[in-house]
């Protein structure tokens, strides 16, 4: 549906080059949920933004449902409001000087539909995202999330091969934000658009996508679903920006069965992720979440004794400041069920199917 | 049948031009008329308020009812010299009749820009006429311009010497540009000029960019009593304010000229209406619209305002001299404001 | 799967076609002139098309102590005027657009009245209301202040700074209130909810949200009062206080020598073109990082005004002073002088010589009814066309990418820098050469004067409000699928358009009083209403020109309380103009 290839944006100011956007490839299947998730400044909003035609790439090409918009070796470029895509802002930019229909009605006004049928449509969608009472108030009055609703309306009543959305939830307050998630998912599991949403927000990544582009320094880093992304992040950049996650150095030992041994500054871990990584492998990690407190008794591997040093309770969770008895600090995440103190003496297991192996440097 | 038609046509072009030839040499005014009354409007640069010139143009189409004449009002002399000389560079024509200053006239004379005339043909007094391009139509004469509710008669300075007495001083007014110091150093010399000038400086007199909110301010009572034109006086006193006049003994004046322009549209036009600027008739009428007529035509208001006085203006010739003294008396009078 | 071949235009051509035509366009308006001037500077008689070359115009200008002592003079009238004027402003702007005022609508009116009277007719007006002799308030005054003494003396420095910090007010109130008005509300909002006083809120977050617009307005000011010649040339020179528009309109018309001296005042010129050069230099750099600015983003935009509480009070009669000084008093003054048979005080003596004839004149005047058709024709089409030019150029030199925006924006604003004298010059030229385009004597020579005189107030004022768009704006319309044209219509335009409508009726009130560009440019049949006023004016007939001022302001009463009547009703409907 949408393939970018090599793409590059650069940024040339007064005292530098700057490359927003490095040589970029992506394929986004047809109604997929499609996120561009990392840090600010990564340029995944360039990468959008290019999409839409809103910024001219240095180089590359991208196509839409099969039809060329950009080609930076022939130096063309279809002009934004030629391309069939839509798009949600991430300050709505709903246009103050029209009502809530007029606004949500502007793509049908565009493409010459007559005031009628337009009205008729424009209430439909207002219906789908709970606006219907709020049709002919200006724009203006609006709380931010019905704001937001209007924004989305507009960007679906176009009916556009591609919908883009540009950290649409980022201004909204936490509490409306989770909201918003579940209609956003909803809505488009509805119309059935693909999608491409751009945010730093994991969670929102997490919970959305059918999958995750993580970028980082102009580059996508990895490309997943999200359950892969967090599980068996092929990446460091990943491991850290997805979730919680305590990286140890290791030194790749041997092949065992199907995992694979390496040696940590405590102790011989086995690792059953990536283990085609075998030698490579530079660092291994398990997700706080996934540490288990053991019997001290037990023999199983990958089992390390420690004490709390201290600890944070929020209702569901406590996590655990654990220091090793090699003076190794872990995190732990456990179920507030059984509460454990600072100074609880206790032994730790690393579940190997959760021990995921990486390579690179951090 | 060609040969004879063609035959025909060059005869009839050639006693054409021999007849244009053989009147040209001197046509009578009422010939010039006729021709006129064919061309097109006779366009006039001159600065007087267009309610005043149509008053004139009336005048003037009361004895010549054919000749069309249209008045472009341009004040600021130099803007208008500077006009007429940017439309013949860029055009090749500028207006039929121009009407200036000396320094402007002369200017546009040096720039080949204008028309050499035959003042017996146009049937004009030759006093009028300081050389061959150009016709003295009016002056701009100076007068002491005095409240008379705030200075009573006797009080009015009879002589240049009464205005320098310290009972003035905060009460006066002149235009910014001490032209009229630099008009009597004709008649004094510079020296004795400047002399007065310097002492009038002492008075604090309050300076105009233009002598015509002068002469309201006097009749407002601001300014008692100033170094103005009759002319620009004249505004306040026929609307009734206390505002009176006096000449004194010399009398500064500029010389007002009209001249046509050597590539008038309706040439013919322009020497029939400059004709009567300088009949007493036309003139009368252009001073009864403009209240500045020629102090050398005898039964004009200027003429008897200046009657027995010695009249002090530097020759066109001269105007050299009088430039560099005007820019330095300029000086003298701007630093009245620098002494407060 | 690429199939399907590219459609799209190529983007470098995209890219460069809307500056190349605007630059043509501004070129054709600005450098043409502009070109003239310093061709004038270096020709010995000044006269473009003469012979010869030379720098003295340029060696005699700058070694002549006269020019410093003139431009001190200058810079201390300007700057004091532009303080006076902003100071002014700024509150006004604020309080009528965030505050609970009363009245508000009617303020809006008023405020702008002044702006339609020539400003020469404003500083008789303050003549007769202050001077030391016979001003009508040392009048009133004079049992306090014994015989002989005054309280007021408008022939001063302060007066001179008085008359035209008032007569530039509107105008500051033009650029400001547009800005004021799209200022997002959260951050008053934030800032009074976090406990700020109203001083605190001003200093930390309206001061720095309206930076670029007060920076406009001040570099606009400046330049406006170096260049301004009717209130010192008629309060500052009758005591010798000379600034360098005196000297440009000594050059103009009564030097010796018997031509304008259009070298010495295009030497002269350049040092204007310097400082503007500088001031333009300085908003870009402020104004570079121009997403700090955007206030109006397309998220919640409730407008709440500030309850002034104690302060209304104070505010009340801070607007009243006001609308005393700047327009009932000098209106007033225009009234009884527009009755009297000649310039006279204040006085009931001169009450049984009252008359109409001075207004009976201007509606006799023969040419009273065609002036007042030139003057609506060149005043509505120099106004629309300098106000949606403003917003293209805003829009570009603001929004867009497009190469050779920096230059744009210095073309709008040169202007400011001509002496319309100059201006008027340059323009006399180009039409006489240009033989197919014959519009020389007519009224759109002038109409193409005012274009190019005003683009620079226009730009500066469109600027502010295009810095406080959100982009996303625009590129939400794109993204609907609306081009460039409907983008304009449907969301750039509507949502400048506070900033517009004061572009245009600055614009209005200006050709209804601009003369020295008309003056130069004026034929037979191209007359305009300031030209005749000017004719009444300079034909010492100031009873008659205050008549006509009358008019001047009534027409524009009529203009202001439409827009306000129009942009109220708008108001209704949910579109803010």
């Amino acid at each position: 549906m949408l393939d970018i290839e090599n793409l590059r944006v650069e940024y040339i100011s007064a005292s530098a080059r700057h490359l927003a956007v490095d040589d970029i490839s992506l394929s986004v299947k047809d109604g997929e949920f499609f996120t561009l998730l990392g840090p600010s400044g990564c340029g995944k909003t360039t990468t959008l933004r290019c999409i839409a035609g809103l910024e001219t790439p240095q180089g590359g090409r991208i196509s839409i449902d099969g039809n060329p918009v950009f080609d930076a070796t022939s130096g063309k470029a279809m002009p934004t409001q030629k391309r069939d895509i839509s798009m949600v802002f991430q300050s709505y930019a709903i246009w103050p000087n029209m009502s809530v229909a007029e606004n949500v009605g502007f793509p049908l006004e565009v493409k010459g539909m007559r005031r009628a049928e337009r009205r008729r449509i424009v209430d439909r969608t207002l219906e789908m995202v709970g606006l219907t009472s709020q049709a002919d108030r200006p724009a203006t009055m609006l709380s931010g999330g019905q704001q937001q609703r209007v924004a989305l309306a507009r960007a679906v009543i176009k009916e556009a091969k591609v919908l883009l959305l540009d950290e649409p939830l980022s201004n909204l307050d936490a509490k409306l934000r989770e909201q918003m998630r579940a209609e956003l998912r909803d809505l488009q599991r509805n119309v059935g658009t693909t999608s491409i949403y751009v945010t730093h927000d994991q969670d929102e990544a997490l919970s959305l996508s059918d999958r995750i582009a993580v970028m980082h320094g102009g580059k996508v880093i990895e490309v997943g679903t999200p359950h892969d992304l967090y599980l068996k992040p092929r990446n460091l950049f990943t491991a850290q920006f997805i979730g919680e996650a305590q990286l140890f150095p290791c030194r790749p030992l041997e092949r065992v069965g199907d995992g694979f041994l390496v040696e940590t500054s405590f102790g011989k871990i086995l690792a059953k992720v990536n283990t085609d990584l075998g030698g490579e492998a530079t660092h291994v990690f398990v997700r706080p979440e996934h540490t288990e407190f053991v019997d001290p008794s037990s023999n199983a591997c990958n089992v390390l004794s420690g004490r709390i040093v201290s600890t944070v309770f929020s209702g569901k969770h406590v996590e655990y400041d654990v220091e090793t008895t090699c003076n190794q600090r872990l995190s732990v995440s456990a179920s507030s069920a059984n509460l454990r103190t600072p100074g609880d003496e206790v032994s730790l297991r690393l579940p190997p199917d959760n021990a995921v192996l990486l390579a690179g440097t951090a | 049948m060609l040969m004879t038609k063609w035959a025909g046509l060059c005869a009839a072009a050639c006693t054409a031009a021999l007849f244009a030839a053989g009147t040209a040499q001197a046509q009578p005014l009422e010939d010039l008329a006729a021709e006129a009354a064919d061309g097109p409007p006779v366009v006039w640069y001159e600065s007087s308020p267009e309610d005043d010139a149509d008053k004139i143009i009336e005048a003037f189409n009361e004895t010549y009812p054919d000749i069309r004449v249209q008045h472009v009002r341009i004040t600021g002399g130099n803007q208008f010299a500077a006009r007429a000389v940017q439309e013949t560079q860029a055009r090749g024509y500028t207006a039929d009749l121009l009407t200036g200053g000396a320094d402007h006239i002369w200017q546009l004379n040096d720039r080949g820009i204008l028309m050499q005339l035959d003042g017996e043909e146009l049937g004009i007094d030759e006093k009028l006429m300081p050389t061959d391009f150009t016709v003295a139509t009016a002056a701009s004469v100076y007068v002491l311009v005095y409240n008379s509710d705030n200075v009573s008669e006797d009080e009015v300075p009879t002589s240049w010497d009464d205005l320098l007495d310290e009972k003035w001083k905060g009460r006066t007014g002149s235009w910014v540009r001490a032209a009229s110091w630099a008009q009597l150093a004709k008649a004094w010399g510079k020296d004795k000029a400047e002399e007065h000038l310097r002492e009038y400086v002492k008075l604090d007199p309050f300076l105009f960019k233009s002598t015509f909110p002068m002469a309201q301010q006097v009749g407002a009572g601001e300014v008692d009593l100033a170094v103005g034109f009759f002319h620009t006086a004249q505004p306040p006193i026929q609307a009734g304010a206390p505002v009176k006049l006096k000449a004194l003994d010399p009398t500064p004046m500029h010389t007002i000229y009209t001249s046509i322009s050597q590539e008038a549209k309706n040439a013919a036009g322009a020497k029939v209406m400059l004709s009567w600027l300088a009949s007493t008739e036309g003139n009368k009428a252009y001073e009864a619209a403009t209240n500045r007529g020629s102090h050398l035509i005898e039964g004009t208001k200027t003429h008897d305002l200046v009657q027995g006085k010695n009249v002090s203006e530097w020759a066109p010739s001269e105007t050299e001299d009088y430039s560099v003294i005007s820019e330095e008396f300029n000086g003298i009078l701007a630093g009245a404001g620098e002494a407060r | 799967m690429q199939t399907a071949t590219l459609q799209g235009r190529s983007f470098a051509f995209e890219k460069w076609l809307p500056s190349l035509l605007m630059l043509g366009l501004l070129a054709y308006l600005v450098l043409v002139p502009l070109v003239i001037l310093l061709v004038s500077s270096v020709k010995p008689t000044g006269m473009p098309l003469d012979p010869g070359w030379t720098l003295d115009h340029f060696a005699e200008t700058y070694s002549d102590p006269a020019f410093y002592r003139m431009a001190g003079t200058t810079f201390i009238f300007a700057i004091g005027s532009a303080m006076g004027a902003l100071t002014i402003g700024i509150l006004m702007a604020w309080l009528v657009e965030r505050t609970d005022l009363p009245a508000r609508g009617f303020v809006r009116v008023m405020i702008l009245l002044p702006m339609a009277t020539p400003p020469v007719l404003l500083a008789i007006a303050w003549v007769m209301l202050a001077s030391p002799r016979t001003g009508f308030f040392n009048e009133i005054l004079s049992p306090l202040m014994g015989e002989g003494r005054h309280l007021f003396d408008i022939f001063s420095m302060q007066g001179m700074i008085f008359v035209e910090s008032l007569s530039l007010a509107p105008t500051t109130f033009l650029i400001l209130s547009p800005a004021f008005r799209n200022m997002d509300p959260n951050l008053e909002e934030a800032a009074r909810t976090s406990g700020a006083g109203i001083f605190t809120m001003i200093r930390r977050v309206m001061l720095p949200v309206l930076f670029p617009s007060l920076l406009a307005a001040t570099g606009l000011l400046l330049m406006f009062g170096l260049l301004v010649f009717d209130i010192p040339g008629t309060l500052g020179m009758p005591v010798g206080i000379f600034v360098l528009s005196s000297q440009i309109v000594y050059l103009v018309n009564d030097a010796p020598g018997g031509l304008a001296e259009y070298g010495p005042i295009s030497a002269m010129a350049v040092f204007f073109l310097v400082i503007l050069l500088m001031i333009t230099w300085g908003y870009r750099r402020a104004t570079r990082n121009a997403s700090r600015y955007v206030t109006m983003t397309g998220k919640s935009f409730r407008i709440r005004p500030y309850k002034l509480r104690r302060w209304k009070a104070p505010a009340v009669t801070f607007v009243s002073l006001y609308f005393f000084f700047a327009t009932i008093a000098p209106i007033a003054i225009l009234i009884w002088t527009s009755l009297m048979p000649y310039q006279a005080g204040v006085s009931l003596d001169m009450i049984p010589k009252m008359t109409m004839a001075n207004h009976m004149a201007f509606f006799a005047n023969s040419r009273a009814m065609s002036a007042a058709q030139n003057s609506v024709i060149i005043g509505g089409l120099a106004a629309t066309i300098v106000a949606l030019l403003s917003v293209l150029v805003s829009w570009l030199v603001i929004r867009s990418k497009a190469p050779g925006r920096n230059l744009i924006d210095l073309l709008s604003f040169l202007p400011l820098a001509i002496p319309g004298t100059m201006i008027g010059v340059a323009l006399t030229y180009v039409y006489l050469t240009l033989g197919s385009l014959p519009i020389y004597g007519t009224i759109w020579i002038i109409v193409i004067a005012y274009v190019t005189t005003y683009i620079a107030f226009g730009t500066r004022t469109t600027h502010n409000v295009m810095l406080q768009l959100s982009p996303e704006l625009e590129e939400a319309s794109r993204a609907s699928g609306a081009g460039w044209f409907r983008t304009m219509r449907r969301v750039v335009v509507p949502l400048t358009l506070p900033a517009i409508v004061a572009v245009w009726i600055w614009v209005v009130s200006h050709c209804l009083r601009e003369l020295s560009s008309a003056l130069l440019l004026q034929g037979f049949d191209n007359k305009t209403v300031p030209v005749l006023l000017w004719g009444y004016w300079t034909g010492g007939e100031p009873n008659k020109a205050s008549a006509v001022g009358l008019w001047l302001i009534l027409a524009m009463i009529i203009l202001v309380s439409a827009w306000q009547i129009l942009s109220a009703r708008g108001r209704l409907v949910g579109v803010k103009a």
